[in-house]
Parts: C-alpha cells; sequence; structure tokens
C-alpha cells in the first residue's frame, strides 16, 4: 500500500507555525511520481493490483494493467491455436488467429473491473483475493466482434447463451474449471474477443492470444485465455455459474445471510480518486483532485467531491462518456487551506443510481462502490 | 524415485464436534497423510463434505500448521490468499470445507484443527503484513518459459512410461492434477528446464526428491509433458 506522509521535525513545524520561519518552508508537497510496480495480492496465482495514481491517465499502461487469475496461465502454441465455436450452430468452426483478424475488427476503450475489486474494504470481512481500489482498468481494446461470428457459424435462433471456454487448467481435477456463459442479447450488442490491448497483442498475463471484452460487465465475464464458445440455449451447470459470482436480490446487513442470489452482470456506478494520495502531504493553495467514474449501467450524469468526509459536496468538472462501457475522468480545482482532510468522491449515472456512503456487504465481497476515501494534509 | 509415504507428526489433538451436522464424507480413492499416495486414480471425485454446524476446536500447534499450511495448501497456490483473509473461525471452517470440496488432501478430522490454527495464526484484529511489490517484466517471467538453448529433445514414449511409474500417482493419470501433486498441462513450469530439473532433483514441499534422475530422463518428460493439451 503506498504511503507518504512527509516527516517533519517537530520543532521545525512549530516554527513554521508561529511564522518565523514561514518564509523560508521547504515545499512539503511530496512528488507524487507513479510507482511502476504492481501490489502482489497473490503470487500464485497471480493476482496483481494497479496502483490507484495510474487513474489519471485515460488508459491504464499495460505494464501496470490489473492481472487477476483463478489458475495458472496456459502455454499455448500459437501455430496450434485454434478458436473453436460449437454447439447450437450450423457450421461449427475453428478459426485460426490469421482467420479470425480477417472475419473483420472492430477497436474500443472499455473499462474492466474484477468483481471483487474493494472486496478487502468490507466489514466484516470476507475471504478471496484482498482487492483495495486497483483492480481496476481501461484499455484500448481491438478484436472480432462476437456477433459476427455468431453470424458466421449460424448461431440457432433459438440460442439463448454463450459459454466461454478458457484455456487455463484448474491446479487440480476436482477444482471446477472457470467458465461463463452470457445471455446471447449481450453476446450480439457490444462484446468482442480481442487479441489487442492498448496497441499490442495481449501479453500471456492479459490472456494470450484471445480474450473476451464485455463492456459494462464485471471482470468473471472477459474470460482470458479463450479456447472456444459454445452457443447453447442453457448456461453452463459448473460452480462458476451455478454458485460463484452470486450477488443478493435484496441488500441484508453486514455478516448476515442471502435469502436469494443473482448471477451479478452490469458493474454498479463508482467513482475513484486518483489523486491525491491516500496520506499525501499537500502545499496550501492551488490543488487538483482527480480520478475516474464509471458504471455499466449508463453514463456518469455528476461527479461530487467533499473535503469533509461527505458532510458537503462540490461538484467536479467531468468528462463526457466516450463510448458504452468506457470511463469518464473528472477534476476538480481546489483551494486548498492548511489542514487534515478526508477526501470523499460520489458518483451519480444517468439512471438516477447514485454511489452510497456503505457498501452493500454480501458473502462474496463483490461489487464494493461506496464512496472513495482519501485522507491528506496540507500545509502552508 | 518410488515416492516415500509421508509420516504426519502426531499432534496434540482433542477435538469435540458439538452438533456436527457433516456426513462422513469417504472420497472415492482414501487418502490419508499417514499411508503412501494412492495408485493412479480414475478422475477423483471425493464425496462433498459439509460444513459442521458448531465446533469446539483444539487448534493445530504452532508447527504443525505451518507445516499442514505449507505441504497442503502451498501446492496450489501461495500464502497470499491466506494471510491476508483474516476471517474468524466460522469462515477457516468454511474455507476448509470448500478447499477439501476441490481436492485438498485434509482429513477429515484434521480439518477442524486446522481451521482453528488459521484462525489463531491470522486473527481478525491484526493487520496483515504490506503486500509485495513486483514489476510487470518480474510478472511475465514467472509465467514465462525460459529461452532455451535448444529446444528439448526427449522421447515422449520413454517419458510417458517414466511418468507413469513415478509420476502419476500424485499428478494425475493425464497430468490432470489430483490434490496431491498440481496440474502440469501447459503449465509454466514444463518450459522452464532448469527449474523444472531442480525440482525433480530436489524435490518441494511434500514432492519428495529424486537425486537419481538423469538429464536425459528430465529431457523425456519435459516431451511427453509438453504434448499434453
Amino acid at each position: 500500500m503506498l504511503c507518504g506522509a512527509t516527516v517533519i521535525h517537530a520543532s521545525r513545524r512549530d516554527l513554521i507555525r508561529i511564522g518565523i520561519l514561514g518564509s523560508l518552508a521547504a515545499p512539503v508537497a511530496r512528488a507524487e511520481k507513479l510507482a511502476y510496480e504492481f501490489i502482489v495480492r497473490s503470487a500464485r496465482p497471480q493476482d496483481l493490483e494497479t496502483p490507484v495514481a495510474a487513474f489519471t491517465e485515460e488508459l491504464t499502461p499495460t505494464d501496470l494493467f490489473f492481472v487477476r487469475s483463478h489458475f495458472g496461465p496456459p502455454i499455448i502454441e500459437a501455430a496450434s491455436w485454434r478458436l473453436r465455436i460449437e454447439g447450437m450452430v450450423e457450421r461449427p468452426l475453428a478459426l485460426s488467429m490469421s482467420e479470425l483478424r480477417k472475419i473483420g475488427a472492430a477497436s474500443r476503450p472499455a473499462v474492466l473491473q474484477c468483481a471483487g475489486n474493494g472486496r478487502a474494504l468490507f466489514r466484516p470481512r470476507v475471504a478471496g483475493a484482498q482487492w483495495e481500489r486497483g483492480a481496476v482498468g481501461q484499455a484500448l481494446w481491438q478484436g472480432v466482434r462476437l456477433a459476427d461470428l455468431l453470424d458466421r457459424s449460424h448461431a440457432a435462433s433459438s440460442a439463448r447463451f454463450v459459454t466461454f471456454i478458457p484455456g487455463d487448467h484448474p491446479m487440480a481435477a476436482t477444482v471446477p474449471k472457470f467458465l461463463r456463459s452470457i445471455p446471447i442479447e449481450k453476446a450480439r450488442q457490444d462484446v468482442l474477443l480481442a487479441w489487442n490491448m492498448n496497441g499490442a497483442p495481449l501479453s500471456i498475463l492479459h490472456g494470450a492470444p484471445l480474450r473476451a471484452v464485455v463492456p459494462g460487465w464485471a471482470g468473471d465475464h472477459w474470460v482470458k485465455w479463450l479456447r472456444g464458445i459454445r452457443v447453447s440455449d442453457a448456461e453452463d451447470s459448473g460452480f462458476y455459474m451455478q454458485t460463484g459470482y452470486k450477488f443478493p436480490t435484496e441488500p441484508i446487513p453486514p455478516g448476515g445471510k442471502p435469502a436469494k442470489m443473482q448471477t451479478l452482470t452490469a458493474i454498479p456506478v463508482k467513482s475513484l480518486i486518483a489523486r491525491p494520495l491516500e496520506g499525501a502531504v499537500l502545499a496550501a493553495g492551488p490543488q487538483v483532485i482527480q480520478g475516474v467514474a464509471f458504471g455499466g449501467n449508463g453514463p456518469i450524469k455528476r461527479l461530487e467531491v467533499s473535503h469533509d468526509d461527505g458532510a458537503s459536496w462540490q461538484e467536479a468538472r467531468l468528462d463526457a462518456m466516450r463510448v458504452s462501457g468506457a470511463w469518464q475522468r473528472w477534476k476538480y480545482s481546489w483551494r486548498a487551506a492548511p489542514g487534515m482532510y478526508v477526501l470523499r468522491a460520489r458518483a451519480t449515472d444517468s439512471a438516477g443510481a447514485i454511489q452510497p456512503s456503505e457498501p452493500q456487504w454480501n458473502p462474496g465481497g463483490y461489487l464494493y462502490n461506496a464512496w472513495d476515501s482519501v485522507r491528506c494534509e496540507v500545509r502552508a | 524415485m518410488v515416492p516415500e509415504p509421508r509420516r504426519w507428526l502426531t499432534p496434540v489433538v482433542a477435538v469435540a464436534l458439538a452438533g456436527c451436522a457433516s456426513q462422513q464424507a469417504a472420497p472415492a480413492t482414501p487418502v490419508s497423510e499417514k499411508s503412501a499416495p494412492p495408485a493412479v486414480a480414475a478422475k477423483a471425485e471425493p464425496a462433498k463434505v459439509e460444513t459442521p454446524k458448531e465446533v469446539t476446536v483444539q487448534p493445530l500447534g504452532d508447527a504443525d500448521g505451518a507445516i499442514a499450511e505449507s505441504e497442503l495448501c502451498l501446492s496450489c497456490h501461495s500464502v497470499e490468499l491466506i494471510r491476508t483473509s483474516r476471517i474468524a473461525l466460522t469462515g477457516w471452517t468454511g474455507e476448509m470445507t470448500k478447499m477439501r470440496n476441490w481436492g485438498a488432501l485434509v482429513d477429515e478430522d484434521k480439518a477442524a484443527p486446522m481451521a482453528g490454527w488459521f484462525a489463531q495464526r491470522y486473527p481478525v484484529a491484526e493487520k496483515e503484513p504490506p503486500a509485495a511489490l513486483i514489476s510487470a517484466s518480474a510478472a511475465i517471467a514467472a509465467v514465462t518459459p525460459e529461452r532455451e538453448k535448444q529446444p528439448v529433445r526427449g522421447e515422449p514414449k520413454a517419458g510417458a512410461a517414466l511418468y507413469a511409474k513415478n509420476c502419476a500417482s500424485c499428478h494425475g493419470r493425464d497430468a490432470e492434477g489430483l490434490g496431491g501433486g498440481p496440474v502440469l498441462i501447459e503449465a509454466p513450469a514444463i518450459y522452464r528446464e532448469q527449474y523444472f530439473a531442480n525440482v525433480v532433483l530436489k524435490g518441494q514441499g511434500r514432492m519428495p526428491a529424486s537425486p537419481g534422475t538423469t538429464d536425459a530422463e528430465i529431457s523425456d518428460l519435459l516431451a511427453f509433458l509438453r504434448q499434453l493439451h
């Protein structure tokens, strides 16, 4: 975790306070350099978190883009790799990478957020990868439209689901394979099977040679290391569809037991503060508070910032949404007076949903979207 | 190269299970640390175990718990997921059930004491140690094949015979993983020749050392394993 209070001797600080050394005070604003390293939530399998400072950029650098794995990455031989299209299709296919590229490509920026981003922040705590704020990023994705593959293989009109068949292998045969089924309407709407990320071929960390891109939906749908897709009239019957990645249909108290669960799909409205960093010490005067806002239920309509832990709010300048599933950066110009502050941010989407002050607790620790929080100090 | 049976240190354990609702789950292939690993099994599907309703537990001793964690958990995943889970005894009991259902080789009578050990070792009130940092290049290197000077020149058929005799009992007949040893299909480990040779020769965790293995045998094993998909 990045932590950065500057240490100043008490005696010097006292002198500054009573004004003697005011004019000679060395700059206390600490240079907020982007630490170019992941935070390791798990070394094996690889769960690597992005430092939030990266979210000042429109596109998250690939070398800092978070990595989530259920299992180890498979070492796939590119020459013999094929994407199989099977199930309720008239023309089952096995397409090589060059054949996929010939079908045609689309490009779009899209936010990928792990369903468990923020899990470490729930109280009481739950089991699972303890992501804090950085299991999220936006990249420019390029690949073939899933709709084009469904057309080319003549998917049956009675088909209702597309299941992504992955290439990663569970540690043992008794561990369920990780895969996802999505409704065919979503598959046709905007899903890409991407081979490029931020202008370069996918690396092994990000699902080489091909991964799903499901704009606006949580990261569990964005299956990596694809081997094939299966068209069917039912969801897959395995653990990861039937038990994993479910969210309570009704709010429950923290630590409670949900009566009914449903598959989680679209990301609820959320925002993050990229600057200042937690624990930052800033110089009094003009400062910028900035970050990103996003959600799977439409564009963000408003982003508000608070300096007093949510007692009062001011509206920030918010970028327009480039395309559905992309995030919107925001900035707030702050005349910072000396003191200790708890900065909060809250987003409202175009459907009227607003981030809550407290998260919706659930046993899986999914979809944390309470107001982000950054403590900082401003010094004269 | 026959694996030696691993003898379990006798912990001082008194387990009182009050109102326990768990079935006496008997996996298809009985596995116990006291016996040799099972002979080559068909796809092991242990009967589903349930979380006991109420458990009073004498946790494993410090040393025994650490050994159990190392040998029964860390063969599949590294320690961060464990030590950052600050979930109290109820949470650990649930996790033990889930892991046993997924093939973790923990005996029924060890599950509750292990859960007790985790709850004590990683208390809810205690802050976990700060996370490590890693660069992208190091993360990629950890899972990427070594650049080998020459490709492996082994005999897949000879490798298959070696594998069946010496490895399948823990790693599965088709290298799919059996809980005792992890999956090897398309695994980064089999594309890192030096690392693979080290593990075979010196052992790792529960995997015994096989110091007499020749370079040719290593190559044969790798040639066999690399054609599995």
